[in-house]
Order: structure tokens, then sequence, then C-alpha cells
């Protein structure tokens, strides 16, 4: 599977990508908090599918319970996108968001992250479709808190062979509100995605 | 042709068209019904003409048709997370632990430069109702369980505790209290036990009966206190003088008797009695009284002087008068 690793320019161009569409989502989180909002992409990687569980427990450190979001993307440019927040990171971002501290309930937390989500998914494939000429629609988002401990239990994704972790980091007033975005692909896609970074 | 808003209409689904200020441009039937107003009249109003949304409700709305309209990309409201964006009555028939029907919203883009988006509200009343059921019942089984879990631990710990008091009972009634050594009962067990084994293999043992030579006066004159701490003394030391598979009862007072097993002669068993006389007339420190007592010792032999427990008690304790009257601290074997 080697052959699907991306080198150093294909990941210096990804990351440009990625930056320019986190950028567009920067404003329109920007503009939902009434604050400035900065969203930058510390690091980027790409992992085999069988090692996605051990990558989320590595990101989330020792932190027990999280958030996962996931979104289905269909047409010519097909894949899913997986996002997880620790607890902290998803309570922080709903308190800036509701700007209230007390009182938040976990369906505003989930509400709360599901818009983030869809806007940095929908920047970020919207961006990948632009670059491939292709075309795909969205499917309805869905959001779970998760605990660690049970991970073995959680029903398994099938149907992709590679996984591009992005750590998104969003600095927002004096919060640091971490994510871990994954974008499952299969070969097809993934080569595709390859063929027409190189291109640019 | 195909008329597409005939299909529009006949679809399970609400669709509406509306602008950044809420103003209505199109709805569907669906929509329509499920608000309670006529098709063709909801056109012409605004969202809260017909809905009692709060600033927060709007103000999130307005955000997502911002991100629909800026990605030109949909924008999304789950009933798991949202519950209902349009306060609509949910149309189930059978009582619901809902008072509004429970939404999956997309909010697409339309026209950007009109800033128009389509709204789809997708009815999830039925699936939430069996989410929540579900929930129920999985919560249900978590707290039966963690009952269950309960009752075990509490029966475990009842268990350990008749265990233990069945040790306690055990013990009291088969040890003696005052030095720990056997009691008559578990002397009485061994030796059927004994007789038994004996029997069936041809072999033989040995029973010695043993008391304190004048232990009356160390309790007389040193007092009861002192008497007994001899006694824990004693059985201490006959433990140490004897195998770990013999028998040492306290039979009564300062009488003592010891099962040993597997004899080939009866000189092990006075190299035993020996061993015991000269360990027991050695100086004590008893309670800060240095004491100096004796020992005699009957010994009778199974199956040659008795072959049950009366039998060979009674031979060795002919043999301990023997040995007593032979002048004390010594021992003999019974003579018929």
């Amino acid at each position: 599977m080697a052959k699907n690793y991306f080198n150093a320019e294909q990941e210096d161009a990804l990351k440009e990508l990625i930056n320019v569409s986190f950028g567009l989502s920067a404003s329109l989180i920007g503009d939902m908090l009434d604050s400035h909002a900065r969203l930058h992409v510390p690091e980027i990687s790409r992992i085999d599918i069988q090692n996605l569980d051990a990558t989320i427990i590595e990101t989330l450190e020792n932190e027990e319970e999280f958030y996962i979001t996931k979104q289905r993307f269909l047409g010519s440019f097909n894949g899913e996108v997986l996002f997880i927040f620790n607890s902290y990171s998803a309570y922080s971002f709903c308190r800036l968001l509701l700007k209230q501290e007390e009182n938040i309930e976990e369906s505003d937390v989930k509400s709360s992250i599901l818009e983030l989500t869809n806007i940095i998914t929908s920047a970020c494939i919207g961006k990948f479709c632009e670059i491939i000429n292709g075309e795909t629609i969205f499917k309805v988002p869905s959001i779970e808190k998760r605990e660690i401990s049970q991970m073995d239990k959680y029903e398994k994704i099938v149907g992709y062979e590679n996984v591009i972790v992005i750590k998104t980091a969003l600095d927002i007033e004096r919060e640091n509100i971490l994510g871990h975005m994954f974008i499952l692909l299969n070969n097809e896609m993934l080569e595709n995605l390859k063929t027409t970074i190189d291109k640019l | 042709m195909i008329n597409c808003e005939k299909i529009i209409d006949s679809i399970n689904v609400g669709i509406l068209t509306i602008d950044t200020d809420f103003n209505i441009y199109y709805m569907n039937k669906w929509f329509a019904l499920h608000s309670e107003i006529i098709q063709e009249k909801g056109k012409n109003l605004n969202l809260c003409d017909i809905f009692k949304l709060s600033p927060e409700h709007l103000k999130s709305l307005s955000r997502h048709m911002k991100t629909a309209l800026t990605l030109q990309s949909p924008s999304f409201y789950t009933a798991d997370s949202n519950n209902f964006v349009f306060p609509m009555k949910h149309s189930l028939t059978t009582k619901s632990i809902f008072e509004f029907m429970q939404q999956d919203v997309t909010i697409l883009p339309y026209d950007r430069d009109k800033k128009q988006v389509t709204i789809l509200v997708y009815d999830q009343t039925i699936l939430m109702e069996e989410k929540a059921k579900c929930y129920k019942e999985s919560d249900a089984l978590s707290h039966a369980n963690k009952i269950a879990n309960a009752t075990i631990k509490k029966l475990e710990s009842a268990k350990n505790k008749l265990v233990k008091q069945k040790d306690i009972i055990y013990k009291q009634a088969h040890y003696d209290q005052l030095t720990s050594l056997a009691n008559r009962t578990l002397l009485h067990e061994r030796f059927e036990l004994l007789i038994e084994n004996a029997t069936e293999s041809d072999k033989k043992f040995g029973v010695l009966f043993l008391d304190l030579d004048y232990f009356k006066e160390v309790n007389d004159s040193l007092g009861h206190d002192v008497g007994d701490e001899l006694l824990r003394y004693i059985a201490k030391l006959l433990l140490r003088e004897t195998r770990k598979t013999d028998t040492v009862a306290r039979f009564g007072g300062d009488e003592f008797v010891i099962l040993v097993d597997d004899v080939e002669s009866e000189k092990i068993l006075s190299n035993i009695a020996q061993k015991i006389i000269t360990a027991i007339q050695e100086p004590h420190k008893i309670k800060n009284f240095d004491l100096q007592v004796t020992t005699s010792i009957g010994i009778s032999m199974f199956p040659k002087n008795g072959i049950d427990f009366n039998g060979l008690i009674k031979s060795a304790d002919i043999a301990l008068y023997d040995a007593k009257a032979m002048g004390r601290n010594n021992f003999t074997f019974f003579q018929k």
C-alpha cells in the first residue's frame, strides 16, 4: 500500500488546498461566533483504514469520552468524512456559539459540533470536488458521543481503504479547539485525487 | 412533459423556499398541510407569520442559510441533535413522547444573488420514537444489570459470611478453646478413621495418654491463669515433639491424648514418649514463674490392646495409672 502515501510535493499541495478551504470555513465560523476565528492545519497524514480506531484513540490521548460526526458524500468524488472532538473542545465550542457558560445541554453540544463540521466538510470536500471537476452530494450527517473503553463494540466502517487524517486547530478568542478530520476514500478516489494534485 | 410540481406536491418531504429575511417564495403541499395553512396563501407569508420562532432559533436558521449560500453546499439540522426546526404537530395517531414532529432538515442554496434557499424537511418522528424506546430499554437493561450485579455481590458477601461462620462453628465443635488442640469429638473422629484405615491395611497405631504430675498443686498454689498458661505451653510443646500427621488432643483437665499413626514397633512409641518426658521436665517460664513439671504417659496399641476408641483409651489409661504407681515422670505400655 506504500504507493498510496503522499510524496512531499503532493502533501504540500494538499495542505495548500485544505488551507484555502479552511480559510473560507474560518470566515463563516467567525461570523457564527461574532469573533475572529483562525483555522489551521498543523498536521496531515495518511493511514490505512484498519488503523482508524487506533489513530482515534491516539489522537484523544487520555480523554475517555469523545464526539464523532460522520457524513457521506456521493458522486464522482465520493467517500466519507469523520470528525473527532474531545469533550473539552466540543463544550468549549458550544459555549462560544451559544454565548453561555452554564446550562449547556447535550443536544446543544451536538448541534453546535454538527454545524461546525458541516461548514468544514462542505468547504473542504467542495474544494476537492472543484479541482477534480467532480460532483458530489452530501448525505445527512450524524453525531454520537462515544467512549474509548467501548471502542471494540462500535460498528466498523467498511468500503474504504485509505484515511487522510487532518489535525484541525481552531483558534477562537483565547480558546484553542482541537479536532481531527478523517477523510475516508477508496483506492480509486485517492489515486484520482493524487493524479489531480500532481497536475496542479 | 413531466409535471414536476405535481411530483413535488405528492412526495413525503416538506419543501420550502425562503430568503434570508424568512420571506416565503414557495412551499409544497406537505409543508402547507403540516403548517396548517393553505398552500397558495403560504407563498406570500413570512416564516414568522406561521411559526413562533425564538430569536435564537432564527439566528441559527440564518447561520445555516448563510453557510449554504456561501459554500453553495447543503447545511443540515438533524432530529438527533435538534429535534425540530419548524414546530409542526406530528401526525402520529398513537401516544407519542414528542409534542412536535422530529425533523431532519437540509438547507440547499437556491439563488445566491437573491439570497434564497430551499429547505427540505423530513419527518423522523417514528424513527426518533423507536430510538427513544431503544434507549429506554437499554437504560432499563443497564439498570437491571446493575441491580443483578449488586445482588450477586450481596449474595457472595453473605456466602463468605456463612463460610466463615461454618468454620467458626466447626472449630468450636472440634477444637479445644484453651489450647486450640483437637477436642474429644475430633479425637473420636480421627480414631474412627485410623481404625478403619489400619484395619484395611493391616497396620498398627499407638495411643499415648498423658497427664501432668501434680498439676492440681500448680493450679491451687499459683492460680488457674498460671495453670491455663501452662496447659497452652504444653500443648505447643506436644505439637512440636510430634509429627504433623499425628493427632494431639486435649482429653480433659491436664490430660492429653496423642494418636501416632503407622507404627512398626513399640520402640517408635517409646522414643516419642521419652522425647516428650524430657522436653516437659525442662524448666519453663510461665507468667514470670520458673516452673518445672513432669508428665506420666500410658501407651496402648491397635489392635493388640483394643480395637475401638473406648478399649484403646481405657488400656492407655490403665498404663498411665501404672506409670504413676511406678513413681511418675516415666511411661509404660499397657500390660494384659
